[in-house]
C-alpha cells in the first residue's frame, strides 16, 4: 500500500468534472472544492475492475495523489418504471459525466485517468483493449496548468 | 437547448445542521421549472427532505444531524421535459408529447425507453458544485408527472408520486455504495440468458454477497439470532427465486437472488429499498449508510461513545424483541453498553463481566423470546423502549 506523502494532506480541494461520449472524454471544469480533501487512494494498486482512477502527476509523471471513482462510466443504466419497478438497461449511456475532488497541489502538472479492467464499457471509442495491462489503460491526460475551466 | 435556456438563480440551505465542511452535503436542483413555478420546486424539495427524514436510518439524530441539504434554484425558459410522441419501446407519453427548452435538457425516452429520464449530467455537476463547493451528491427533480428516472453519478426523478422513493434509492447507490438487490435485469417474466448464476468475484458492495457462511458473512453482526444462512435457495436458476419469504419479514439472513442474478448472489433481507423502491432500507443497508456517513463527517452533538476495546456481543435480546437489530432503540442501548465498555469508563470491569455472561446467555434467551410476539411486545413497551428513551434524554445537552 503506497500513498505519496501529500496524498493525505487536508489541503484545499479542487473539483474536476469530466464529461464523456462515444468519441472521447474531456475535462469539462475545474472548480473550487471543499476546504479539506480526504486521504487519497493507493497509487500503486490496480484500479478496481469497474472504476476509473484520477491521478495528479508532476512534470516528471510521478503520481502525487489518486482518487478512485467506482462506475464513473457505467456499463448500464438503471431505469425506473412505476408499473414494474426498477430495471436495468444493459447498455452503457451514450454520454455522461463524473467528478473527483483532489488537493490543490502546486506540483501537479496534469491529471491522468486510468481505467480498471472493465472501467470503460466496450463500444466507447476510448476503451482500452480488453487485455491491456494496467500501465496501458491510461484513457486520458489533461494539462492542469493550461488555464482554468469552469462554470459560473 | 441547454444552458442558454434558463438561469441559475441562487442557492438556499434548506437543512442546516452545521458548517458544510463538517457535514454531508446533499444538493437538490430542478429542471423544467419556470420562474413562476419556483413555489412548486420549493414544495418538491421540501417533500423530498421530509420523506428522507422519515426514512430510517435518516430518522435517527446521529444520522440526520450529519446532513445538510442545499437547494440550487434554476429557472428554465419552458416548463416540463422533452417527451417524444413515439419511443422505441412502443409506449405513449403521459399528458401528450412535449418538446421544451430547459436548462438541464431533461428528456424522457433515452435509448428508446420511455421511462429513461435523463439530464445533462455535466451541466448539473458544474452548476451544483459552483454553488456548493462541499457538495457530496446532487439529485435533479424534473417538473413532469410522468413516472421515470435514472441513476448514475447524477440521479434524476420526476414529480410522479413514486419519485422521491426513486431518488432515495438512487442515493443508496451514488452516496452510499449500495448494490441493487433485485435478481433480474428487465423483470422476472423475461428470460435473461447470462443472468442465471453469478460467477464473478465477491462484490464490493456491503449488501450483496457470494459467501453466506455464518462465520464470514459480511453482515454477520446483524444476522437474526439463531439463524443459519442461507435463508432461501433457488432450485431453478433459469428463473427468479420464489417471490414469497418463508421467514418473518424482519429476518436478517442470506436470501438467494440479488444484483440482477437469479443465483450465486445473496441479499440480507427479503425486501429492501434497494430491491423495491417503496420499501424501507433493510438492516444491512441502514448500517452501511450510518457507517458511510460516520466516515465522511465528524460526529454531531451529542458525540457517540468511543469504540470499545473488547469485542462486544450483539444486542441479542433487544434485537429479537424489535425484530430489527438496527432499530433506533437497539442502537441506543448498544451505544450505552459500548460506552460502559470503553477504557476508563465507570464500572467497566463489572460491565465486561456482564457482557461476557450475556454473550453466552443472550442467544438462547433471544430465541426463546422471539417465539412469542406477545412477550416481545411487552418487553418492548415496558422495558427496552423506556430504557432507550431515558438514555436519550440523559444524552441530550442541557437546554434542548
Amino acid at each position: 500500500m503506497s500513498r505519496p506523502e501529500t496524498a493525505g494532506a487536508r489541503a484545499p480541494g479542487v473539483r474536476l468534472i469530466f464529461a464523456y461520449d462515444a468519441d472521447g472524454i474531456r475535462l469539462l471544469a475545474r472548480l473550487p472544492g471543499p476546504d479539506a480533501v480526504p486521504p487519497g487512494d493507493d497509487v500503486d494498486a490496480e484500479p478496481p475492475v469497474t472504476a476509473i482512477a484520477a491521478e495528479l502527476r508532476t512534470a516528471e509523471d510521478v503520481p502525487t495523489f489518486r482518487r478512485v471513482v467506482d462506475a464513473a462510466i457505467p456499463a448500464s443504466v438503471e431505469v425506473f418504471d412505476p408499473d414494474t419497478g426498477p430495471f436495468l438497461d444493459p447498455r452503457p449511456p451514450s454520454s455522461g459525466a463524473f467528478d473527483v475532488v483532489v488537493p490543490d497541489d502546486e506540483r501537479a502538472r496534469q491529471v491522468v485517468l486510468l481505467a480498471g479492467a472493465e472501467g470503460v464499457p466496450e463500444g466507447l471509442r476510448f476503451a482500452p483493449p480488453p487485455a491491456a495491462r494496467a500501465a496501458d489503460r491510461v484513457i486520458a491526460r489533461f494539462d492542469l496548468r493550461g488555464g482554468a475551466h469552469g462554470a459560473g | 437547448m441547454g444552458q442558454a435556456d434558463g438561469t441559475v438563480v441562487g442557492v438556499t440551505k434548506v437543512l442546516d445542521h452545521g458548517p458544510d465542511a463538517a457535514r454531508w452535503n446533499l444538493v437538490l436542483t430542478g429542471d423544467g421549472f419556470r420562474a413562476a413555478e419556483q413555489g412548486a420546486f420549493e414544495a418538491a424539495v421540501a417533500a423530498f427532505v421530509n420523506h428522507l427524514h422519515a426514512t430510517p436510518p435518516f430518522d435517527e439524530d446521529a444520522v440526520w444531524k450529519r446532513v445538510n441539504v442545499h437547494r440550487v434554484d434554476v429557472h428554465s425558459s419552458q416548463s416540463g421535459a422533452d417527451n417524444p410522441l413515439t419511443c422505441a419501446d412502443g409506449t405513449s407519453p403521459t399528458g401528450g408529447a412535449m418538446a421544451v427548452d430547459t436548462f438541464y435538457d431533461a428528456a424522457f425516452c433515452n435509448d428508446g425507453l420511455r421511462r429513461n429520464l435523463q439530464v445533462n449530467d455535466g451541466l448539473v455537476l458544474q452548476t451544483a458544485a459552483a454553488k456548493v463547493p462541499s457538495m457530496h451528491v446532487v439529485v435533479v427533480v424534473v417538473n413532469h408527472v410522468q413516472g421515470g428516472g435514472s441513476g448514475g453519478k447524477v440521479g434524476c426523478y420526476s414529480l410522479h408520486p413514486q419519485g422521491v422513493d426513486i431518488a432515495i434509492h438512487e442515493l443508496g447507490h451514488t452516496a452510499f455504495g449500495l448494490a441493487d438487490e433485485y435478481e433480474y435485469v428487465k423483470d422476472c417474466g423475461t428470460a435473461q440468458p447470462g443472468q442465471e448464476t453469478y460467477t464473478g468475484p465477491e462484490p464490493a458492495e456491503p449488501n450483496v454477497t457470494t459467501v453466506f457462511d455464518k462465520a464470514t458473512l459480511k453482515w454477520r453482526h446483524l444476522l437474526s439470532p439463531g439463524h443459519t444462512p442461507p435463508t432461501t435457495a433457488n432450485a431453478d436458476c433459469t428463473k427468479c427465486p420464489p417471490q414469497t419469504s418463508p421467514v418473518p419479514a424482519a429476518t436478517v439472513g442470506a436470501f438467494a437472488g440479488a444484483r440482477y442474478f437469479h443465483c450465486g448472489l445473496y441479499r440480507p433481507m427479503f425486501t429492501c429499498k434497494m430491491r423495491d423502491v417503496a420499501a424501507p432500507f433493510c438492516a444491512v443497508c441502514k448500517d452501511a449508510i450510518r457507517t458511510r456517513l460516520a466516515s465522511l463527517v465528524p460526529p454531531p452533538v451529542p458525540a457517540p461513545a468511543p469504540a470499545p476495546q473488547v469485542p462486544a456481543p450483539s444486542c441479542f435480546v433487544a434485537g429479537a424483541v424489535y425484530r430489527d437489530p438496527s432499530h433506533a432503540d437497539v442502537e441506543q442501548l448498544r451505544r450505552w453498553r459500548d460506552a460502559r465498555l470503553a477504557p476508563g469508563a465507570r464500572g467497566r470491569l463489572a460491565m465486561r463481566a456482564l457482557a461476557a455472561a450475556y454473550a453466552r446467555l443472550g442467544p438462547p434467551l433471544a430465541r426463546a423470546v422471539e417465539r412469542s410476539p406477545r412477550v416481545c411486545g411487552l418487553l418492548r413497551r415496558l422495558l427496552f423502549h423506556p430504557a432507550a428513551e431515558s438514555l436519550r434524554r440523559r444524552g441530550r445537552p442541557p437546554g434542548r
